[in-house]
């Protein structure tokens, strides 16, 4: 194991575990605890028309993806609020928009796009320096907003009427926590790919909000065993040469049954 | 012009979806008032309390609340809603539903006096033993006490208590009732309710709607326009809850 951390692409690959889960381990604990699933699937899905627009202008795909995914997370946000369409059929129509965005602009790209399908199911093994230290970036901006900003996205997800009742503007942080969900999905997509973002966002956090009863704690705890289950995704597509997004995912479904069924003997034998 | 009094609506009119949910209504709460408001489902009682929050805004008509517009008075407002669509595997336990109740405003912190408060308050409504408590891991009855500790944290002017007594059994009632009458001496109350029987034992004044103010005044003389409400919407009446508001009346 140590020769192998000689090499740049397994220590890109650790740091970025790290970074992920970091921004999962945040990001994920609102999402699951406000119900976000479903519009954090079409934020990702979406990010897909920026990708192909970094393609086409010949920007780095990912870096495109930053405005691209915000913009659509605040589309999907405004959308609901203040119009008549209900918010899921608005992310089912940004999430299908933006992927087929992405194609056509991928169509009308110069040659052909080398790595499109490490963007759409990730590759932890081929992130570049460039992308981690983005990554570093946005996870600092999660950690930022959320150090800042807890008490509110509490209150938010809670119980978002009497958070407004309470003086909180919950339509401004509404919108903020969404824009979160699209930056931690920047972070996520060299790793697990747009396909499984929402694998990573999700699993962590309801693997351990069976063991505890607070926000923070869930929050910590979800990073951690984000690290853990990662990095053993990772050892075992390493040793079973299978696409490291995919096992990686595998393994945390595979975490969330044993725990869950674990906890279930434990309730029905006391 | 901001009127005196906690809470002064003059002819405010609500329209919902095209139809019109609240009728040029106006109404005076004061000082130490405990206010019933009654009237049968679907007659705009939930909607007035949202008026009153600045939660809706009306269509028409002035709401005054201690001589603000309603949104900057919602720091004085303690508010326990008819609802708790909450998700009951939250991950939070009572102190802390109940300290939510103190926000002050962005980057504030919740200081020592926000934690003292929230341990006063959730003495005073005898959940003192519950304070590690996950806020599902709790009986109807204890979560509606638990939302009205967060509701009279911040020592409101002002308290909206929107059918309080519909989810809980009988016993907790009278209970709840002795709390409210406690609280009502250190502020307004206005307490949306079917339940007239109890209600009346206690309250200063009633106001009726369906749609408009049918009676704004005193409890003994409500008693005869809550006969004239509920006499012709019967069929409303009788689906939900308030069979007993029909029950006691004929009894008399
Ligand atoms: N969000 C809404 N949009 C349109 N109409 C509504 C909405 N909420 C309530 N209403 C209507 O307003 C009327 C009054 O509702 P409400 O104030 O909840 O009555 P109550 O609390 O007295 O039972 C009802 O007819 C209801 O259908
Ligand atoms: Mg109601």
């Amino acid at each position: 194991m140590m020769e192998l951390l000689q090499y740049d692409f397994i220590r890109n690959a650790l740091i970025s575990t790290v970074l992920v889960s970091i921004a999962c381990g945040i990001v994920g604990t609102y999402v699951v605890t406000k119900r976000l699933v479903f519009i954090s699937g079409g934020i990702s899905h979406a990010a897909f028309g920026g990708i192909g627009l970094g393609y086409l202008l010949g920007i780095n795909p990912v870096l495109m993806a930053i405005p691209y995914s915000i913009l659509s997370a605040l589309g999907i946000g405004v959308m609901s609020q203040r119009t008549n369409v209900s918010e899921d059929t608005a992310i089912g129509i940004l999430w299908t928009v933006g992927m087929a965005l992405g194609i056509i602009f991928i169509n009308l790209s110069p040659g052909y796009a080398p790595d499109l399908f490490s963007y759409l199911f990730g590759n932890i093994l081929t992130v570049p320096n460039f992308d981690l230290l983005l990554m570093v970036l946005l996870d600092c901006v999660i950690v930022g907003a959320v150090a800042l900003l807890h008490r509110e996205f509490a209150a938010l997800s809670f119980d978002e009427e009497f958070a407004q009742v309470s003086g909180v503007p919950t339509r401004f942080l509404y919108l903020l926590l969404l824009c979160l969900v699209a930056l931690s999905v920047i972070v996520m997509i060299r790793v697990v790919g747009i396909i499984l973002v929402i694998a990573l966002l999700t699993i962590p956090v309801a693997i351990c909000r069976q063991f505890t009863e607070r926000l923070m704690t869930l929050m910590l705890l979800s990073i951690l065993t984000g690290i853990i289950i990662t990095l053993f995704g990772l050892w075992l597509s390493y040793v079973l040469d299978l696409s490291s997004g995919a096992t990686i995912i595998l393994a945390l479904g595979a975490a969330f049954l044993l725990v869950s069924l674990f906890k279930r003997t434990k309730k029905s034998s006391p | 012009m901001p009127n005196s009094g906690v809470v002064s609506l003059k002819n405010v009119t609500v329209v919902r979806g095209g139809e019109t949910v609240l009728e040029d209504l106006t109404l005076s709460v004061d000082e130490s008032d405990f206010l019933a408001v009654i009237g049968p489902n679907g007659s705009g009682k939930t909607t007035l309390l949202k008026v009153i929050l600045g939660l809706i805004e009306p269509d028409a008509g002035d709401v005054w609340i201690v001589g603000h517009e309603p949104k900057d008075a919602r720091m004085r407002i303690g508010y326990l809603p008819q609802k708790f669509d909450f998700d009951h595997s939250f991950p939070i336990n009572v102190f802390d539903v109940v300290l939510m109740g103190r926000y002050s405003g962005l980057f504030h912190r919740y200081t020592k006096d926000d934690r003292d408060a929230t341990e006063m308050a959730l003495a005073t409504v005898g959940m003192s033993d519950f304070l590690d408590r996950q806020i599902g891991k709790l009986s109807g009855g204890q979560i509606q006490r638990v939302f009205l500790a967060r509701a009279i944290v911040k020592d409101p002017r002002l308290l909206l208590l929107d059918e309080p007594t519909a989810s809980i059994d009988p016993e907790m009632q009278s209970s709840f009732y002795e709390l409210i009458n406690e609280l009502k001496e250190k502020m307004a109350v206005i307490m949306v309710t079917h339940d007239i029987g109890v209600s009346s034992v206690h309250v200063d004044k009633i106001a009726c709607i369906n749609k408009k103010l049918f009676y704004h005044g005193s409890v003994e003389g409500g008693l005869k326009h809550i006969e004239e409400l509920y006499e012709c919407p019967v069929e409303i009446v009788a689906h939900g809850v308030p069979h007993r508001v029909m029950g006691r009346h004929d009894h008399k």
